[in-house]
Protein backbone atom coordinates (compact mmCIF):
# COMPACT_ATOMS: atom_id res chain seq x y z
CA UNK A 1 0.00 0.00 0.00
CA UNK A 2 2.78 2.33 0.89
CA UNK A 3 4.68 1.36 -2.25
CA UNK A 4 1.60 2.03 -4.38
CA UNK A 5 1.26 5.46 -2.88
CA UNK A 6 4.88 6.17 -3.69
CA UNK A 7 4.31 5.12 -7.34
CA UNK A 8 1.34 7.44 -7.63
CA UNK A 9 3.38 10.27 -6.24
CA UNK A 10 6.18 9.59 -8.71
CA UNK A 11 3.71 9.50 -11.63
CA UNK A 12 2.10 12.76 -10.56
CA UNK A 13 5.52 14.35 -10.22
CA UNK A 14 6.55 13.20 -13.70
CA UNK A 15 3.35 14.56 -15.27
CA UNK A 16 3.80 17.88 -13.48
CA UNK A 17 7.42 18.03 -14.62
CA UNK A 18 6.45 17.22 -18.22
CA UNK A 19 3.80 19.92 -18.19
CA UNK A 20 6.21 22.38 -16.61
CA UNK A 21 8.82 21.71 -19.27
CA UNK A 22 6.51 21.47 -22.32
CA UNK A 23 4.05 24.28 -21.61
CA UNK A 24 6.50 27.19 -21.93
CA UNK A 25 7.89 25.54 -25.07
CA UNK A 26 4.40 25.42 -26.63
CA UNK A 27 3.90 29.11 -25.92
CA UNK A 28 7.33 30.08 -27.20
CA UNK A 29 7.15 28.29 -30.56
CA UNK A 30 4.96 29.28 -33.48
CA UNK A 31 3.52 26.45 -35.60
CA UNK A 32 5.94 25.22 -38.23
CA UNK A 33 3.15 24.41 -40.66
CA UNK A 34 1.94 27.43 -42.63
CA UNK A 35 -1.44 25.77 -43.21
CA UNK A 36 -2.32 26.19 -39.54
CA UNK A 37 -1.94 29.97 -39.85
CA UNK A 38 -3.90 29.98 -43.08
CA UNK A 39 -6.81 28.03 -41.59
CA UNK A 40 -6.98 30.46 -38.66
CA UNK A 41 -6.98 33.39 -41.06
CA UNK A 42 -9.79 31.78 -43.08
CA UNK A 43 -11.88 31.38 -39.93
CA UNK A 44 -11.40 35.03 -39.03
CA UNK A 45 -11.93 36.60 -42.43
CA UNK A 46 -15.17 38.49 -42.79
CA UNK A 47 -16.56 38.17 -46.27
CA UNK A 48 -17.37 41.63 -47.63
CA UNK A 49 -20.99 42.30 -48.59
CA UNK A 50 -21.90 42.88 -52.25
CA UNK A 51 -21.39 46.66 -52.10
CA UNK A 52 -18.03 46.33 -50.38
CA UNK A 53 -17.03 43.59 -52.77
CA UNK A 54 -17.78 45.84 -55.74
CA UNK A 55 -15.86 48.71 -54.20
CA UNK A 56 -12.79 46.54 -53.59
CA UNK A 57 -12.97 45.16 -57.11
CA UNK A 58 -13.26 48.68 -58.61
CA UNK A 59 -10.33 49.86 -56.49
CA UNK A 60 -8.13 47.00 -57.71
CA UNK A 61 -9.20 47.71 -61.32
CA UNK A 62 -8.27 51.42 -60.94
CA UNK A 63 -11.89 52.46 -61.47
CA UNK A 64 -11.98 54.29 -58.14
CA UNK A 65 -9.33 55.66 -55.81
CA UNK A 66 -8.64 54.77 -52.19
CA UNK A 67 -11.26 55.85 -49.68
CA UNK A 68 -12.07 55.58 -45.98
CA UNK A 69 -14.42 52.65 -46.39
CA UNK A 70 -11.71 50.56 -48.01
CA UNK A 71 -9.25 51.63 -45.32
CA UNK A 72 -11.74 50.60 -42.63
CA UNK A 73 -12.29 47.24 -44.29
CA UNK A 74 -8.56 46.57 -44.34
CA UNK A 75 -8.31 47.75 -40.71
CA UNK A 76 -11.08 45.38 -39.69
CA UNK A 77 -9.20 42.51 -41.27
CA UNK A 78 -5.81 43.41 -39.79
CA UNK A 79 -5.60 40.16 -37.79
CA UNK A 80 -6.39 38.16 -40.93
CA UNK A 81 -3.65 39.91 -42.91
CA UNK A 82 -1.14 39.32 -40.10
CA UNK A 83 -1.93 35.62 -40.06
CA UNK A 84 -1.74 35.39 -43.84
CA UNK A 85 1.62 37.15 -44.02
CA UNK A 86 3.00 34.95 -41.22
CA UNK A 87 1.74 31.89 -43.08
CA UNK A 88 3.32 33.05 -46.35
CA UNK A 89 6.66 33.50 -44.59
CA UNK A 90 6.53 29.99 -43.13
CA UNK A 91 8.41 27.73 -45.55
CA UNK A 92 6.72 24.42 -44.78
CA UNK A 93 3.05 23.99 -45.65
CA UNK A 94 0.95 20.85 -45.34
CA UNK A 95 -2.76 21.39 -45.95
CA UNK A 96 -3.64 17.95 -44.61
CA UNK A 97 -5.15 16.75 -47.89
CA UNK A 98 -6.48 13.21 -47.81
CA UNK A 99 -5.23 12.06 -51.20
CA UNK A 100 -6.69 8.59 -50.65
CA UNK A 101 -10.11 10.08 -51.43
CA UNK A 102 -9.13 10.33 -55.09
CA UNK A 103 -11.56 12.45 -57.09
CA UNK A 104 -13.47 13.18 -53.87
CA UNK A 105 -10.43 14.95 -52.43
CA UNK A 106 -11.62 18.17 -50.80
CA UNK A 107 -9.74 21.39 -51.52
CA UNK A 108 -11.76 24.06 -49.70
CA UNK A 109 -8.59 25.99 -48.92
CA UNK A 110 -8.15 27.06 -52.54
CA UNK A 111 -11.32 29.16 -52.65
CA UNK A 112 -10.51 30.75 -49.29
CA UNK A 113 -6.89 31.39 -50.20
CA UNK A 114 -7.94 33.03 -53.44
CA UNK A 115 -10.16 35.43 -51.49
CA UNK A 116 -7.29 36.04 -49.08
CA UNK A 117 -4.96 37.04 -51.92
CA UNK A 118 -7.45 39.74 -52.95
CA UNK A 119 -7.32 41.10 -49.41
CA UNK A 120 -3.51 41.19 -49.51
CA UNK A 121 -3.55 42.73 -52.98
CA UNK A 122 -5.92 45.46 -51.77
CA UNK A 123 -3.67 46.27 -48.85
CA UNK A 124 -0.63 46.36 -51.17
CA UNK A 125 -2.37 48.92 -53.34
CA UNK A 126 -3.39 51.04 -50.36
CA UNK A 127 0.19 50.97 -49.06
CA UNK A 128 1.47 52.01 -52.46
CA UNK A 129 -0.99 54.94 -52.56
CA UNK A 130 0.46 55.99 -49.21
CA UNK A 131 3.97 55.79 -50.72
CA UNK A 132 4.89 52.83 -48.52
CA UNK A 133 6.29 51.02 -51.56
CA UNK A 134 8.58 48.60 -49.81
CA UNK A 135 5.79 47.13 -47.71
CA UNK A 136 3.44 47.20 -50.68
CA UNK A 137 5.93 45.15 -52.70
CA UNK A 138 6.45 42.86 -49.73
CA UNK A 139 2.70 42.11 -49.74
CA UNK A 140 2.94 41.18 -53.43
CA UNK A 141 5.79 38.84 -52.62
CA UNK A 142 3.55 37.31 -49.94
CA UNK A 143 1.05 36.46 -52.69
CA UNK A 144 3.85 34.74 -54.65
CA UNK A 145 4.74 32.77 -51.51
CA UNK A 146 1.10 31.86 -50.93
CA UNK A 147 1.04 30.58 -54.49
CA UNK A 148 4.02 28.33 -53.79
CA UNK A 149 2.11 26.81 -50.85
CA UNK A 150 -0.60 25.39 -53.13
CA UNK A 151 1.39 24.92 -56.33
CA UNK A 152 2.72 21.47 -55.42
CA UNK A 153 -0.54 20.00 -54.10
CA UNK A 154 -2.63 19.06 -57.13
CA UNK A 155 -3.01 20.14 -60.72
CA UNK A 156 -5.86 22.47 -59.76
CA UNK A 157 -3.73 23.81 -56.90
CA UNK A 158 -0.97 24.45 -59.43
CA UNK A 159 -3.30 26.28 -61.80
CA UNK A 160 -4.70 28.33 -58.93
CA UNK A 161 -1.14 29.22 -57.93
CA UNK A 162 -0.50 30.42 -61.48
CA UNK A 163 -3.40 32.87 -61.19
CA UNK A 164 -1.99 34.13 -57.85
CA UNK A 165 1.41 34.67 -59.49
CA UNK A 166 -0.19 36.58 -62.33
CA UNK A 167 -2.04 38.89 -59.94
CA UNK A 168 1.05 39.43 -57.81
CA UNK A 169 2.94 40.39 -60.98
CA UNK A 170 0.20 42.80 -62.00
CA UNK A 171 0.41 44.46 -58.59
CA UNK A 172 4.21 44.69 -58.69
CA UNK A 173 4.01 46.22 -62.17
CA UNK A 174 1.57 48.87 -60.89
CA UNK A 175 3.68 49.69 -57.83
CA UNK A 176 6.87 49.99 -59.90
CA UNK A 177 5.10 52.52 -62.11
CA UNK A 178 4.08 54.61 -59.09
CA UNK A 179 7.39 54.35 -57.25
CA UNK A 180 10.08 56.96 -57.77
CA UNK A 181 13.57 55.49 -58.34
CA UNK A 182 14.51 53.97 -54.98
CA UNK A 183 17.68 51.95 -55.45
CA UNK A 184 17.59 50.24 -52.08
CA UNK A 185 14.03 48.99 -52.53
CA UNK A 186 14.71 47.97 -56.14
CA UNK A 187 17.82 45.99 -55.19
CA UNK A 188 15.92 44.29 -52.40
CA UNK A 189 13.06 43.48 -54.80
CA UNK A 190 15.50 42.12 -57.38
CA UNK A 191 16.98 39.66 -54.89
CA UNK A 192 13.54 38.63 -53.61
CA UNK A 193 12.21 37.99 -57.11
CA UNK A 194 15.35 36.05 -58.03
CA UNK A 195 14.88 33.87 -54.98
CA UNK A 196 11.25 33.14 -55.92
CA UNK A 197 12.02 32.75 -59.64
CA UNK A 198 14.87 30.33 -59.07
CA UNK A 199 12.78 27.88 -57.09
CA UNK A 200 12.29 24.63 -59.02
CA UNK A 201 8.96 24.45 -60.76
CA UNK A 202 6.59 21.95 -59.14
CA UNK A 203 4.99 21.16 -62.51
CA UNK A 204 6.51 17.66 -62.63
CA UNK A 205 5.51 17.03 -59.03
CA UNK A 206 1.86 17.82 -59.77
CA UNK A 207 1.94 15.74 -62.94
CA UNK A 208 3.08 12.83 -60.77
CA UNK A 209 0.40 13.54 -58.16
CA UNK A 210 -2.27 13.61 -60.88
CA UNK A 211 -0.89 10.38 -62.38
CA UNK A 212 -0.96 8.70 -58.98
CA UNK A 213 -4.40 9.85 -57.80
CA UNK A 214 -6.27 9.26 -61.05
CA UNK A 215 -4.25 6.19 -62.02
CA UNK A 216 -5.92 4.47 -59.06
CA UNK A 217 -9.18 4.55 -61.07
CA UNK A 218 -7.88 1.96 -63.55
CA UNK A 219 -9.51 -0.93 -61.72
CA UNK A 220 -12.96 -2.41 -62.28
CA UNK A 221 -14.41 -1.11 -59.02
CA UNK A 222 -12.98 2.40 -59.30
CA UNK A 223 -13.69 2.64 -63.03
CA UNK A 224 -17.36 1.84 -62.40
CA UNK A 225 -17.45 4.29 -59.50
CA UNK A 226 -15.95 6.99 -61.70
CA UNK A 227 -18.42 6.42 -64.54
CA UNK A 228 -21.48 6.29 -62.34
CA UNK A 229 -20.80 8.80 -59.57
CA UNK A 230 -18.19 11.33 -60.54
CA UNK A 231 -18.55 14.65 -62.24
CA UNK A 232 -16.64 14.29 -65.50
CA UNK A 233 -16.65 17.06 -68.05
CA UNK A 234 -16.21 14.82 -71.07
CA UNK A 235 -18.32 14.22 -74.16
CA UNK A 236 -21.44 12.15 -73.59
CA UNK A 237 -20.52 9.82 -76.46
CA UNK A 238 -17.18 9.03 -74.79
CA UNK A 239 -18.87 8.20 -71.51
CA UNK A 240 -21.36 5.98 -73.33
CA UNK A 241 -18.51 4.20 -75.09
CA UNK A 242 -16.66 3.70 -71.80
CA UNK A 243 -19.77 2.29 -70.12
CA UNK A 244 -20.32 -0.16 -72.95
CA UNK A 245 -16.68 -1.26 -72.80
CA UNK A 246 -16.65 -1.70 -69.04
CA UNK A 247 -19.78 -3.84 -69.19
CA UNK A 248 -17.96 -6.50 -71.20
CA UNK A 249 -14.46 -5.84 -69.85
CA UNK A 250 -12.18 -8.58 -68.56
CA UNK A 251 -9.27 -7.94 -66.20
CA UNK A 252 -6.94 -7.31 -69.14
CA UNK A 253 -9.00 -4.22 -70.02
CA UNK A 254 -7.96 -2.54 -66.77
CA UNK A 255 -4.34 -3.69 -66.99
CA UNK A 256 -4.10 -2.25 -70.50
CA UNK A 257 -5.76 1.00 -69.43
CA UNK A 258 -3.31 1.44 -66.55
CA UNK A 259 -0.41 0.74 -68.88
CA UNK A 260 -1.65 3.28 -71.44
CA UNK A 261 -2.14 5.82 -68.63
CA UNK A 262 1.44 5.41 -67.38
CA UNK A 263 2.89 5.72 -70.88
CA UNK A 264 0.82 8.84 -71.52
CA UNK A 265 2.19 10.51 -68.39
CA UNK A 266 5.75 9.49 -69.22
CA UNK A 267 5.43 11.40 -72.51
CA UNK A 268 3.87 14.41 -70.72
CA UNK A 269 6.67 14.54 -68.15
CA UNK A 270 9.37 14.24 -70.79
CA UNK A 271 7.78 17.09 -72.77
CA UNK A 272 8.05 19.44 -69.79
CA UNK A 273 11.85 19.42 -70.17
CA UNK A 274 11.66 20.74 -73.73
CA UNK A 275 11.58 24.36 -74.92
CA UNK A 276 8.05 25.73 -75.30
CA UNK A 277 7.47 25.18 -79.02
CA UNK A 278 8.67 21.57 -78.96
CA UNK A 279 6.93 20.86 -75.67
CA UNK A 280 3.64 22.25 -76.93
CA UNK A 281 3.91 20.23 -80.16
CA UNK A 282 4.65 17.04 -78.23
CA UNK A 283 1.84 17.57 -75.72
CA UNK A 284 -0.59 18.44 -78.48
CA UNK A 285 0.44 15.34 -80.41
CA UNK A 286 -0.01 12.98 -77.48
CA UNK A 287 -3.42 14.51 -76.70
CA UNK A 288 -4.55 14.07 -80.30
CA UNK A 289 -3.27 10.49 -80.21
CA UNK A 290 -5.48 9.72 -77.20
CA UNK A 291 -8.51 11.16 -79.03
CA UNK A 292 -7.81 8.96 -82.05
CA UNK A 293 -6.82 5.86 -80.10
CA UNK A 294 -9.94 5.79 -77.96
CA UNK A 295 -12.13 5.06 -80.98
CA UNK A 296 -10.42 1.76 -81.75
CA UNK A 297 -8.18 0.98 -78.79
CA UNK A 298 -9.94 0.03 -75.55
CA UNK A 299 -6.71 0.70 -73.61
CA UNK A 300 -7.07 4.46 -74.20
CA UNK A 301 -10.53 4.67 -72.58
CA UNK A 302 -9.48 5.73 -69.07
CA UNK A 303 -6.85 8.18 -70.30
CA UNK A 304 -9.32 9.81 -72.69
CA UNK A 305 -11.72 10.40 -69.79
CA UNK A 306 -9.29 11.46 -67.06
CA UNK A 307 -6.16 13.01 -68.56
CA UNK A 308 -5.96 16.78 -68.22
CA UNK A 309 -5.33 19.04 -71.24
CA UNK A 310 -1.63 19.48 -70.51
CA UNK A 311 -0.83 21.52 -73.65
CA UNK A 312 -3.22 24.23 -72.44
CA UNK A 313 -1.93 24.01 -68.86
CA UNK A 314 1.67 24.20 -70.05
CA UNK A 315 0.92 27.34 -72.08
CA UNK A 316 -0.61 28.97 -69.00
CA UNK A 317 2.47 28.09 -66.98
CA UNK A 318 4.83 29.53 -69.61
CA UNK A 319 2.71 32.66 -69.92
CA UNK A 320 2.88 33.36 -66.17
CA UNK A 321 6.58 32.54 -65.90
CA UNK A 322 7.29 34.79 -68.87
CA UNK A 323 5.38 37.60 -67.13
CA UNK A 324 7.53 37.00 -64.02
CA UNK A 325 10.66 37.18 -66.19
CA UNK A 326 9.40 40.42 -67.73
CA UNK A 327 9.00 41.86 -64.22
CA UNK A 328 12.53 40.80 -63.29
CA UNK A 329 13.90 42.33 -66.49
CA UNK A 330 11.93 45.49 -65.81
CA UNK A 331 13.39 45.75 -62.29
CA UNK A 332 16.89 45.66 -63.83
CA UNK A 333 15.88 48.49 -66.14
CA UNK A 334 14.37 50.51 -63.27
CA UNK A 335 17.63 50.04 -61.35
CA UNK A 336 19.65 51.35 -64.29
CA UNK A 337 17.26 54.27 -64.60
CA UNK A 338 17.56 55.00 -60.86
CA UNK A 339 21.37 54.86 -61.07
CA UNK A 340 21.95 56.75 -64.29
CA UNK A 341 18.84 58.85 -64.63
CA UNK A 342 17.95 57.28 -67.98
CA UNK A 343 16.86 53.98 -69.43
CA UNK A 344 19.46 52.00 -71.40
CA UNK A 345 19.25 51.88 -75.18
CA UNK A 346 19.38 48.11 -75.22
CA UNK A 347 18.76 45.31 -72.77
CA UNK A 348 21.65 44.35 -70.48
CA UNK A 349 23.12 40.86 -70.99
CA UNK A 350 21.86 37.76 -69.21
CA UNK A 351 18.34 38.96 -68.62
CA UNK A 352 15.52 36.52 -67.83
CA UNK A 353 14.04 35.22 -71.07
CA UNK A 354 10.78 35.24 -72.93
CA UNK A 355 9.97 31.56 -72.44
CA UNK A 356 7.74 31.35 -75.53
CA UNK A 357 10.81 31.87 -77.74
CA UNK A 358 13.68 31.15 -75.33
CA UNK A 359 15.17 34.52 -76.32
CA UNK A 360 15.53 37.94 -74.72
CA UNK A 361 12.47 40.15 -74.73
CA UNK A 362 12.23 42.66 -77.51
CA UNK A 363 12.92 45.96 -75.74
CA UNK A 364 11.50 49.26 -76.86
CA UNK A 365 11.63 52.63 -75.13
CA UNK A 366 8.46 54.71 -75.14
CA UNK A 367 7.71 58.33 -74.22
CA UNK A 368 6.92 57.49 -70.61
CA UNK A 369 8.68 54.19 -70.07
CA UNK A 370 9.38 50.99 -72.01
CA UNK A 371 7.80 47.89 -73.51
CA UNK A 372 9.04 44.31 -73.23
CA UNK A 373 7.63 42.22 -76.02
CA UNK A 374 7.70 38.44 -76.43
CA UNK A 375 9.29 37.08 -79.58
CA UNK A 376 7.36 33.82 -79.45
CA UNK A 377 3.65 33.19 -79.71
CA UNK A 378 1.33 31.54 -77.20
CA UNK A 379 0.38 28.58 -79.37
CA UNK A 380 -2.89 27.93 -77.55
CA UNK A 381 -4.28 31.37 -78.29
CA UNK A 382 -2.04 32.43 -81.14
CA UNK A 383 -1.16 35.65 -79.29
CA UNK A 384 2.11 37.50 -78.76
CA UNK A 385 2.25 39.18 -75.37
CA UNK A 386 3.86 42.46 -74.46
CA UNK A 387 4.31 44.21 -71.12
CA UNK A 388 4.24 47.95 -70.82
CA UNK A 389 6.01 49.72 -67.95
CA UNK A 390 5.90 53.40 -67.11
CA UNK A 391 8.71 55.19 -65.35
CA UNK A 392 7.84 57.81 -62.76
CA UNK A 393 9.46 61.10 -63.77
CA UNK B 1 -57.09 -62.90 -60.43
CA UNK B 2 -56.09 -59.34 -60.63
CA UNK B 3 -57.90 -56.64 -58.74
CA UNK B 4 -58.77 -54.57 -61.90
CA UNK B 5 -60.37 -57.54 -63.69
CA UNK B 6 -62.22 -58.33 -60.53
CA UNK B 7 -63.86 -54.81 -60.55
CA UNK B 8 -64.87 -54.82 -64.24
CA UNK B 9 -68.12 -56.69 -63.83
CA UNK B 10 -69.21 -54.11 -61.25
CA UNK B 11 -68.59 -51.13 -63.62
CA UNK B 12 -70.64 -52.76 -66.38
CA UNK B 13 -73.47 -53.41 -64.02
CA UNK B 14 -73.54 -49.75 -62.86
CA UNK B 15 -73.43 -48.43 -66.46
CA UNK B 16 -76.41 -50.49 -67.39
CA UNK B 17 -78.38 -49.30 -64.36
CA UNK B 18 -77.48 -45.57 -64.45
CA UNK B 19 -77.03 -43.47 -67.64
CA UNK B 20 -73.71 -41.70 -66.99
CA UNK B 21 -73.42 -39.90 -70.39
CA UNK B 22 -73.92 -36.03 -70.53
CA UNK B 23 -77.48 -34.94 -71.53
CA UNK B 24 -77.63 -33.80 -75.19
CA UNK B 25 -79.91 -30.86 -76.33
CA UNK B 26 -81.17 -31.45 -79.87
CA UNK B 27 -81.87 -27.93 -81.31
CA UNK B 28 -83.32 -29.13 -84.62
CA UNK B 29 -85.69 -31.44 -82.92
CA UNK B 30 -86.76 -28.65 -80.53
CA UNK B 31 -87.25 -26.16 -83.46
CA UNK B 32 -89.44 -28.67 -85.32
CA UNK B 33 -91.57 -29.35 -82.27
CA UNK B 34 -91.82 -25.66 -81.09
CA UNK B 35 -91.48 -23.35 -84.19
CA UNK B 36 -93.22 -20.28 -82.67
CA UNK B 37 -91.22 -20.30 -79.48
CA UNK B 38 -88.05 -20.69 -81.49
CA UNK B 39 -88.79 -17.52 -83.55
CA UNK B 40 -89.59 -15.46 -80.45
CA UNK B 41 -86.39 -16.53 -78.74
CA UNK B 42 -84.34 -15.82 -81.86
CA UNK B 43 -85.77 -12.28 -82.35
CA UNK B 44 -85.15 -11.44 -78.67
CA UNK B 45 -81.52 -12.55 -78.85
CA UNK B 46 -80.81 -10.38 -81.95
CA UNK B 47 -82.52 -7.34 -80.41
CA UNK B 48 -80.48 -7.59 -77.18
CA UNK B 49 -77.04 -7.77 -78.96
CA UNK B 50 -77.67 -4.75 -81.17
CA UNK B 51 -78.96 -2.69 -78.23
CA UNK B 52 -75.83 -3.37 -76.20
CA UNK B 53 -73.52 -2.47 -79.15
CA UNK B 54 -75.35 0.72 -80.05
CA UNK B 55 -75.48 1.85 -76.40
CA UNK B 56 -71.70 1.48 -75.89
CA UNK B 57 -70.67 3.52 -78.97
CA UNK B 58 -73.39 6.06 -78.31
CA UNK B 59 -71.89 6.73 -74.85
CA UNK B 60 -68.30 6.88 -76.15
CA UNK B 61 -69.09 9.17 -79.08
CA UNK B 62 -71.57 11.49 -77.43
CA UNK B 63 -70.20 11.85 -73.87
CA UNK B 64 -67.41 14.52 -73.67
CA UNK B 65 -66.10 13.30 -70.37
CA UNK B 66 -65.68 9.77 -71.64
CA UNK B 67 -64.07 11.09 -74.84
CA UNK B 68 -61.59 13.11 -72.77
CA UNK B 69 -60.81 10.16 -70.57
CA UNK B 70 -60.29 7.99 -73.62
CA UNK B 71 -57.93 10.59 -75.13
CA UNK B 72 -55.93 10.79 -71.91
CA UNK B 73 -55.60 7.01 -71.80
CA UNK B 74 -54.43 6.92 -75.44
CA UNK B 75 -51.85 9.70 -74.85
CA UNK B 76 -50.63 8.02 -71.65
CA UNK B 77 -50.17 4.70 -73.44
CA UNK B 78 -48.32 6.51 -76.24
CA UNK B 79 -45.97 8.25 -73.79
CA UNK B 80 -45.38 5.04 -71.95
CA UNK B 81 -44.39 3.29 -75.15
CA UNK B 82 -42.12 6.18 -76.23
CA UNK B 83 -40.29 6.22 -72.89
CA UNK B 84 -39.95 2.47 -72.71
CA UNK B 85 -38.15 2.31 -76.08
CA UNK B 86 -34.39 2.80 -75.46
CA UNK B 87 -32.90 5.76 -77.34
CA UNK B 88 -29.37 4.96 -78.44
CA UNK B 89 -28.60 8.47 -79.57
CA UNK B 90 -29.91 10.19 -76.48
CA UNK B 91 -26.98 12.09 -74.94
CA UNK B 92 -25.79 10.71 -71.65
CA UNK B 93 -25.51 13.04 -68.69
CA UNK B 94 -22.21 14.88 -68.95
CA UNK B 95 -22.05 16.01 -65.38
CA UNK B 96 -24.04 16.19 -62.21
CA UNK B 97 -24.92 19.63 -60.92
CA UNK B 98 -22.92 20.36 -57.80
CA UNK B 99 -25.30 20.63 -54.88
CA UNK B 100 -23.22 21.79 -51.98
CA UNK B 101 -20.03 23.83 -51.48
CA UNK B 102 -18.35 20.61 -50.37
CA UNK B 103 -19.21 18.93 -53.66
CA UNK B 104 -18.14 22.03 -55.58
CA UNK B 105 -14.71 21.96 -53.98
CA UNK B 106 -13.77 18.38 -54.72
CA UNK B 107 -10.99 17.48 -57.10
CA UNK B 108 -13.52 15.96 -59.54
CA UNK B 109 -15.71 19.05 -59.59
CA UNK B 110 -12.82 21.52 -59.92
CA UNK B 111 -11.19 19.44 -62.65
CA UNK B 112 -14.50 19.42 -64.50
CA UNK B 113 -14.84 23.20 -64.06
CA UNK B 114 -11.37 23.64 -65.57
CA UNK B 115 -12.16 21.43 -68.54
CA UNK B 116 -15.36 23.34 -69.23
CA UNK B 117 -14.26 26.92 -68.58
CA UNK B 118 -10.53 27.07 -67.92
CA UNK B 119 -9.28 28.92 -64.85
CA UNK B 120 -12.17 31.38 -65.17
CA UNK B 121 -14.53 28.48 -64.68
CA UNK B 122 -12.60 27.30 -61.62
CA UNK B 123 -12.51 30.78 -60.11
CA UNK B 124 -16.26 31.18 -60.68
CA UNK B 125 -16.81 27.91 -58.89
CA UNK B 126 -14.67 29.09 -55.96
CA UNK B 127 -16.83 32.20 -55.68
CA UNK B 128 -20.08 30.25 -55.87
CA UNK B 129 -18.88 27.87 -53.17
CA UNK B 130 -17.88 30.74 -50.91
CA UNK B 131 -21.25 32.41 -51.44
CA UNK B 132 -22.91 29.25 -50.15
CA UNK B 133 -20.46 28.80 -47.31
CA UNK B 134 -21.34 32.24 -45.96
CA UNK B 135 -19.39 34.81 -43.99
CA UNK B 136 -17.05 34.35 -41.10
CA UNK B 137 -16.67 36.71 -38.13
CA UNK B 138 -14.02 39.35 -38.58
CA UNK B 139 -12.29 38.69 -35.30
CA UNK B 140 -12.96 36.65 -32.20
CA UNK B 141 -11.08 37.89 -29.20
CA UNK B 142 -10.30 35.83 -26.13
CA UNK B 143 -12.50 38.28 -24.20
CA UNK B 144 -15.45 37.56 -26.49
CA UNK B 145 -14.91 33.83 -26.22
CA UNK B 146 -14.81 34.08 -22.41
CA UNK B 147 -17.96 36.19 -22.43
CA UNK B 148 -19.69 33.53 -24.53
CA UNK B 149 -18.38 30.81 -22.22
CA UNK B 150 -19.64 32.63 -19.14
CA UNK B 151 -22.99 33.27 -20.79
CA UNK B 152 -22.73 37.06 -20.53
Amino acid sequence: MKTLNNNNLTTAFCIALALFVSTPAAFAQAPENAALFYYQAFLLYEKPDATMDKMLSDFLDDKIGANEVIEQFIGKNRAVIDYLVTAADTPYCDWGYDYSRGLDLMMPNLARLRRATYLIQTEAKLLSKKSNYRMALDRCLSIHKMASHVADTTLIGYLTAITFNRRANNSIQGILEDMPGDLQTLDWLKSQLAEIGNRPSPSKIVVDIEREILGAYMTREKFNEMLSEKELAVEASLLELARERVLVADEQFFVKNKDYWEKHFAVVKAALDLPYVQAFAKLNKVEEKVKKDVIEDIAATGTAILAAPFSRIYSQQVKTKTFSNAIRTAVELYIIEARTGRLPDKLPADMPKDLFSGQDFEYKKTEDGFILRCRGRDLTKGEIYQYEFKVKQ
Amino acid sequence: MKKQENDKWLDELISQTINTSEPQFDVEKWRREYPEEFQVLKSRAEQKTSTIQAGFWEVVLHNRLVKLAAAVIIVAIGLLIVHRIPHRHEPAKVSKMPKSPAEMLTMASLNAAYRLGGMEGVEKQYEEALELLGPRPAKITVKELLAEFNGT
